[in-house]
């Protein structure tokens, strides 16, 4: 009765309304025309409204008292227009693109970016989404002024090493901070992470920004915000790419069957060959190259859901990647799952959001110069010998276990026989609570807490059949079984105050905030796999005459952080905006007397274009002055979590446990601080239709960490100590234009380029070599130190190198070391554009470093005549071989003063490189075709990684990190993928 | 205006209770939970004697006994000499060391040059606080673990200062050594000169001297075990006495200790002979550098038996395959014991195959004989032959005493002068071959280097073959590293 009671008054009011109404009609397009479907109409005040059809078009009845429509879409900017007296309402709404460049979110607060006077950048995430990259970090090369990014390795799954605004430690960590939903997640541990539920990437790279994070902004901040619900219809996406990747084009050539086995008759025929054995293996030419690179094969699917209502929105998503690499047997799989709830209860808020990753890589040696690793042997391998017999099929090997007759391993053998694989479960979720006090509007108090938690396992499995299986103790192979876990949790807790009053805006807070991390790892090597299990059960029990004995490892740390720090922003008549920051953190990592430390920033911005006097200024839409200045620490201290405490380690002689002196300490261990001063400038022109951004700034690192070295006869290298200044310097200019705007037709161009100059101002002991670099005052930081190579001596062969003095001598000495430039490119940027007509777009990225010295080891493992029992330079032809020739190469011999000399500039190149870091051709089906197909978008495309290079570098790729390409290479992927992408 | 209040007061709790919840001892005062703090550490008799078996432990270094930076004392001297010639099995990597042509740059140089000095570090924390835990009723523990660290400090010097010294002299007060340390501290201020060779003996000898008298009233046995001697007993600080006294030419001193160490370790009989190379019997082992299973062994450089690798090969002087020719030939123990021909990726080869493994294995795993009663006899008998008035006949009983152990019908010779010191520095070579002594034991002499047998043909050895007596190379340039941070330091002549 009651139910009926209900309907009836429904009815009757109902009724009552539909006395005086009338129907109106229209169409909702975007900024470029474009019909938009499923957008939301709905009569202000009321709950009466309905959706756009596939065309964009509506039909609504409307009472006659309506006056506004208020017009909303996932994506978009919500508006409102007068209904009017007519019929035929239409709207236009914008995209919401704009309004999210128009916000900075720094992870603790979310600022109006005209309102922010820190130097940040906003990476499109649309892009780094769209890169199958195992590890997301990569995708952002060349996309933000003042970042560098260098993609050290090709393996599927490999971090880059990224930098923002320069090296600002010597010994300490130079690894931005990642924040990922509010709370800090693990540098340089993606391979779990799944870029595609990115929502924005916001780049910290001054005080203002960086102070809010203290003792862990010092090295910038990189805030990453995943993808939330909005209110409004369920939407469903489908996103598909499939493609492959090759090897990149290599420019350091070893010689051929025909040009070793010629070498080695004429340096003395090492391994005696006769003539028709020489004969016979002339013609061989394996390829090693081939024989252990491949076409690897990519694909990665992704589902995603997203909606909700007013109260409660979700996101939701699953994907999967597998990516091979272009090593053989090497690649990345991945599986993520991610949930983002939010929702919304009277004065309340409070969501979740939750990723779950599992990974696992298969890998192979990388970076070092061990014979063992496969990636050298393509370069060290005789290219007379095969990886398998031609006569029985099996792995070849000659005169020991799975080696060649040099002696190297079978390389074939140590990538296909030998098993090297790491597992990770990655959890990385964070919740929040807010609850707006009703007594005073503006008044909030949130608490937000979350962890990053990984779960690593790796497996190395050496066959007793190869070299390195032959080396385990008993001969008989190794099984090396690792696991780990590390628990990090943040815990940010505030009150907040946001108001207007009248002319003046205040926005502030304050926050009390734990960071604790935890980790823990063990580990054992066991022998004797001879029963043809690779795991475990292949493992035999060891005894003194087996030798089989087992080797057990685990170690462990932990870290925290307590913060107290507050953050207020205020702003007076839209003009003059001010920013405080102030912050006082504790860290474990320092000597007791020293953990806490104050931080604070203070910046002001300056809207001029709303001064009178550019009221006027014809087509200036935008003109802004920014000014910051603060302080922030390093977290990353060089001597690790106990670094201030003198430490014994553990250590066994004899078979009895000992201790042996390991970390001298230092009490006195305190902050390394940043000052850094930042003055920026951004304007927009003609409708915004050209808009850009200049930045100027200092970064002065105080008190450097520093492992001091002392004399060696103390007994140990280095104490951990806080000497010295070092300066970065930059300017960064971004420009974006609209070239061309039609209604049909959009060609953007973009760029950024980042000039940082970075310099040692001070430090305890100048000129410290290690290696081949120098750390000296008054030059960067990886610094190459070598002696200036001059060629050869035509009379006699021997290698020639200039004196300080500038003359020729053939004595290598020490004293005639000089400094050259250093590899972290002071010159870097990128350029993309973007064309779009109707559907189809097409877009590039060109990116460039530039002004970058490496020195190539790879090189000197194949000029260095020592070695020519294995494959060499094909420039080793050109030796000295008799008085009068002219050649850039020293006889091979050493007696009369000319042993070889690696730390010579020889050896010394130029890493600059251009490079094509992206394409991208696509096709957005028009809502027309798509109605009748019940999809709500769709996109085809293509798109391919470094397809093109330009370097002088001597190597397969010259993006990698550090002053020094090492050895065995694994080059960034040469990649090319087709994608479609569909919403429903 | 109540409600607010209530607001007030939950959100307060809300934040307390979040707050204490992550108190500053959780966070802020964490201690190392795998590592010893050294503030307060050695706190008893026991930690100290953990500290000493820390410093025995860098004895393992690669650059010291062990493989993979050089084995500085073990191997590099008959690499460096004309007992080993480099082959085309080698991966070049001790190249610059055994072409000499080192500079002050070189990373290995660096590395013998630190390695010692870490062993000292940790022997000086001993030696720091082993008095504050020595009681009435430990006394002779306390001397056990005095004496070793004592013996250790000496005798890491002293190999330093066989490197890095121009010249041996005992009495010269401008010749330089290497910086003598005996005290523990690290730090940017410590920047030791070198002092002159008659100060550095001194204070070696001291420290033998204190190390000696310790170690004749311990405890307990300190090497119980028949199958090894891991540690320095009183024998072992005799043994190094004897050693330090041959190179000073303090030769009735060198006669005295070589005799004391003697009495104390007789020589091996010819059965147990080869176990002392595979821990199967101590024999006339006096003090070996212990490798543990996976702690790997010193021959790698040499031979490196997991992948028969023969990177550097006897010299032909030295041995053959046949065994008939060279100085060490098939009737002689020593030729089964340090050699075997084995089939290389070129045909078969003699091998250096001393270290290649315990028992009946051959992964690298062996002990390094640092002392043993063979070097003994020859010191004796060197010091017998050199003392004024000469003891020749004593001398050559000595050698003759030695090779009757050795070799099968050895026939007693009797030779005298120049012949008696060739003839023992020819056993030297049979005895100490692959035990660290032949550079030393030219510069010590002050011979040049001649590489025979098979040096300059590219098949073999396509190596430097000579070093005069009056090259720089016969010490080691003072490491860059190390004259950066150290103003004090000179550099020897010639870098």
């Amino acid at each position: 009765m009651r139910k009926f009671l209900l309907v009836l008054t429904a009815f009757l009011f109902y009724a009552g309304t539909l006395l005086a109404q009338k129907t109106i009609t229209g169409t909702v397009t975007d900024d470029k025309g474009t019909p938009v479907p499923n957008a939301s109409v709905v009569v202000r005040g009321t709950s009466t409204g309905t959706t756009t059809k596939t065309d964009g078009t509506y039909t609504l009845t409307v009472p006659a008292s309506a006056t506004t429509l208020l017009i909303s879409s996932v994506g978009y900017e919500p508006t409102s227009v007068e209904i009017g007296s007519g019929t035929v309402v239409n709207a236009s709404i914008k995209a919401a693109a704009s309004e999210l460049e128009n916000v900075v979110i720094t992870g603790y607060t979310t600022t109006q970016r005209k309102k922010f006077a820190g130097a940040t950048v906003s990476v499109g995430a649309a892009e780094v989404r769209r890169q199958p990259f195992g590890s997301f970090d990569q995708a952002l090369q060349g996309a933000a002024s003042g970042v560098s990014v260098v993609a050290n390795s090709g393996q599927p799954g490999a971090n880059a090493i990224v930098r923002v605004r320069g090296n600002g430690s010597i010994s300490g960590g130079n690894v931005p901070l990642y924040i990922m939903d509010g709370i800090e997640i693990t540098a340089a541990d993606f391979a779990s992470l799944n870029q595609g539920d990115f929502e924005r990437l916001e780049v910290l790279k001054d005080a203002v920004g960086t102070a809010m994070y203290g003792s862990r902004g010092a090295n910038g901040v990189i805030v990453i915000t995943t993808r939330r619900g909005r209110a409004g219809q369920l939407n469903l996406n489908y996103d598909m790419q499939m493609g492959f990747s090759k090897l990149p084009e290599d420019r350091l050539i070893v010689m051929n069957s025909r040009q070793k086995i010629d070498y080695e008759l004429q340096r003395g025929n090492p391994y005696g060959w006769t003539p028709a054995e020489a004969d016979s293996l002339r013609n061989v030419n394996f390829n090693w190259r081939d024989a252990l690179f491949q076409t690897g094969m990519t694909q990665q699917h992704q589902i995603s859901a997203s909606g909700g209502s007013a109260t409660s929105k979700f996101y939701a998503s699953l994907s999967y990647l597998n990516q091979e690499g272009i090593v053989q047997t090497t690649g990345l799989k991945r599986y993520t799952a991610r949930v983002n709830v939010d929702n919304n209860i009277k004065n309340w808020r409070f969501g979740v959001s939750l990723q779950v990753g599992y990974s696992k890589i298969v890998g192979t040696r990388e970076g070092d110069v061990y014979i063992g690793s496969p990636l050298n042997a393509i370069r060290w391998s005789n290219p007379y010998e095969r990886a398998i017999n031609p006569n029985t099929g099996d792995w070849q090997t000659l005169g020991g276990t799975g080696v060649l007759t040099s002696g190297q391993p079978n390389a074939a053998m140590e990538l296909f026989v030998n098993q090297r694989e790491a597992l990770q479960f990655k959890g990385v979720g964070s919740a929040y609570l807010e609850f707006h006090f009703p007594f005073l509007k503006g008044l909030y108090a949130r608490t937000n807490w979350g962890g990053d938690f990984a779960q690593n396992e790796g497996s190395i499995y050496y066959d007793r059949t190869t070299y390195t299986g032959a080396q385990a103790p008993g001969g008989n192979g190794s099984l090396n079984r690792t696991g780990g876990r590390q628990f990090r949790y943040t815990g940010t807790t505030s009150l907040n105050y946001k108001q207007t009053f009248g002319e003046h805006e205040i926005d502030g807070g304050v926050f009390v905030e734990a960071v604790k991390t935890d980790a823990r790892n063990l580990g054992f090597t066991g022998y004797g796999l001879t029963n043809g299990f690779t795991n475990e059960a292949g493992i035999t029990a060891g005894n003194a005459t087996n030798g089989y004995i087992p080797q057990v490892a685990g170690g462990g740390t932990q870290n925290g952080l307590l913060s107290y720090f507050t953050i207020w922003n205020y702003g007076f008549k839209g003009k003059y905006y001010v920013t405080l920051v102030g912050r006082r953190d504790g860290s474990s990592r320092l000597g007791v007397a020293n953990r806490f430390q104050n931080f604070g920033s203070v910046g002001a911005t300056w809207v001029l274009s709303e001064e009178n006097f550019l009221a006027n200024a014809g087509k200036l839409d935008d003109l802004r002055l920014r000014v910051t200045y603060g302080t922030t620490g390093n977290y990353n201290s060089a001597a690790g979590d106990y670094g201030h405490l003198p430490q014994f380690t553990r250590t066994s002689y004899n078979g009895v446990s000992g201790w042996a002196i390991q970390n001298p300490g230092n009490a006195n261990y305190k902050w390394e601080v940043n000052k850094t001063i930042n003055i920026g400038v951004d304007f927009a022109f003609f409708n915004r239709r050209f808009s850009g951004t200049v930045e100027a700034y200092e970064r002065k690192t105080n008190n450097l960490y520093y492992l001091q070295p002392v004399s060696g006869t103390t007994g140990r290298p280095n104490v951990p100590g806080n000497d010295g200044t070092l300066s970065n310097k930059g300017i960064e200019l971004t420009l974006r234009g609209d070239l061309v705007r039609t209604r049909d037709f959009r060609w953007t161009v973009e760029g950024n380029l980042t000039y940082n100059r970075n310099r040692v101002i001070a430090i305890p002991d100048d000129s410290i070599i290690n290696g081949t670099t120098i750390l000296a005052i008054g030059k960067p930081l990886n610094t190459l130190y070598l002696v200036p190579y001059a060629g050869v001596n035509a009379a006699n062969g021997n290698a020639l190198y200039y004196t300080q003095a500038g003359n020729l001598t053939q004595t290598y000495s020490t004293a005639d070391l000089r400094a050259f430039g250093t590899s972290d490119a002071p010159w870097f940027g990128g350029i993309s554009t973007t064309v779009a007509y109707m559907g189809i777009d097409l877009s590039a990225q060109v990116n460039f470093f530039l002004e970058r010295d490496v020195y190539n080891n790879d090189r000197m493992n194949v000029i260095n005549p020592s070695y020519f029992y294995d494959n060499m330079d094909v420039e080793l032809l050109t030796e000295w071989r008799k008085p009068g020739d002219i050649t850039n190469v020293p006889r091979p011999t050493t007696a009369g003063g000319n042993a070889f000399q690696a730390n010579t500039t020889r050896l010394l190149e130029d890493g600059s490189f251009w490079r094509l870091r992206n394409v991208t051709l696509g096709y957005t089906f028009p809502t027309s075709i798509l109605s009748k197909l019940k999809i709500r978008t769709a996109r085809i495309f293509v798109q391919g990684q470094n397809w093109w290079t330009h370097t002088k570098f001597k190597s397969f790729d010259p993006e990698m990190s550090g002053a020094v390409l090492t050895g065995a290479q694994y080059p960034a992927l040469v990649q090319t993928t087709v994608g479609l992408s569909i919403g429903f | 205006m109540k409600k607010s209040f209530k607001h007030i007061f939950l959100a307060t709790t809300v934040v307390s209770a979040l707050t204490v919840g992550c108190s500053k001892s959780d966070l802020i005062d964490l201690y190392p939970q795998f590592s010893l703090s050294a503030v307060n550490s050695p706190a008893n008799m026991d930690q100290v004697e953990e500290v000493l078996t820390g410093a025995y432990q860098g004895f393992r270094s690669g650059s010291y006994y062990g493989d993979g930076s050089g084995s500085g004392f073990s191997l590099m001297p008959d690499m460096m000499s004309d007992n080993l010639l480099e082959t085309n099995e080698s991966l070049a990597n001790y190249k610059t060391l055994t072409d000499w042509v080192y500079a002050d740059d070189d990373a290995l140089v660096s590395g013998i040059w630190s390695a010692p000095y870490a062993i000292i570090a940790n022997a000086n924390i001993v030696l720091r606080d082993v008095d504050k835990f020595t009681t009435t009723e430990n006394q002779t523990r306390a001397n056990r673990l005095k004496g070793q660290a004592l013996a250790i400090r000496a005798h890491a010097h002293f190999d330093l200062f066989r490197y890095f010294a121009t010249s041996y002299d005992r009495s010269s007060t401008s010749e330089l050594a290497v910086p003598y340390v005996t005290e523990f501290n690290i730090s940017p201020i410590v920047k030791p000169a070198r002092i002159s060779n008659k100060d550095f003996y001194d204070k070696v000898i001291a420290d033998l001297n204190g190390a000696v008298a310790l170690l004749g009233n311990v405890d307990q046995t300190i090497n119980p075990l028949a199958t090894k001697r891991p540690m320095i007993d009183l024998a072992g600080a005799k043994a190094m006495q004897a050693r330090v006294y041959l190179y000073a030419g303090m030769w009735a001193e060198a006669i005295q200790a070589a005799t004391d160490a003697i009495a104390l370790r007789p020589l091996a009989a010819q059965a147990n002979f080869a176990g002392m190379y595979n821990e199967t019997d101590a024999g006339e082992i006096i003090w070996n550098a212990q490798f543990d299973a996976s702690q790997g062994g010193p021959g790698g450089g040499v031979y490196f038996s997991q992948n028969n690798r023969s990177a550097y090969a006897p010299a032909a002087e030295i041995a053959t395959m046949d065994g008939t020719s060279g100085l060490l030939q098939d009737n002689d123990i020593r030729y089964d014991a340090y050699f075997r021909t084995i089939a290389g990726p070129n045909g078969p080869r003699l091998v250096v195959s001393k270290y290649r493994g315990k028992a009946a294995l051959t992964d690298g795993n062996a002990n390094f004989p640092v002392f043993r009663t063979g070097e003994m006899y020859l010191i004796r008998a060197e010091a017998r032959a050199r003392i004024t008035p000469s003891q020749e006949t004593q001398a050559m009983a000595d050698l003759n005493a030695l090779r009757q152990a050795r070799i099968t019908g050895y026939v007693d010779e009797n030779l005298t002068g120049a012949a008696l010191l060739t003839a023992i520095a020819n056993e030297r070579r049979r005895e100490l071959f692959a035990e660290g002594h032949r550079f030393f034991d030219l510069k010590r002499t002050t011979k040049s280097i001649v590489r025979a047998g098979g040096c300059g043909d590219p098949s073999i050895s396509p190596a430097v073959c000579t070093l005069p007596s009056t090259a720089r190379e016969w010490a080691f340039p003072i490491p860059f590293d190390e004259r950066s941070v150290n103003g004090n330091i000179q550099q020897n002549p010639g870098y």
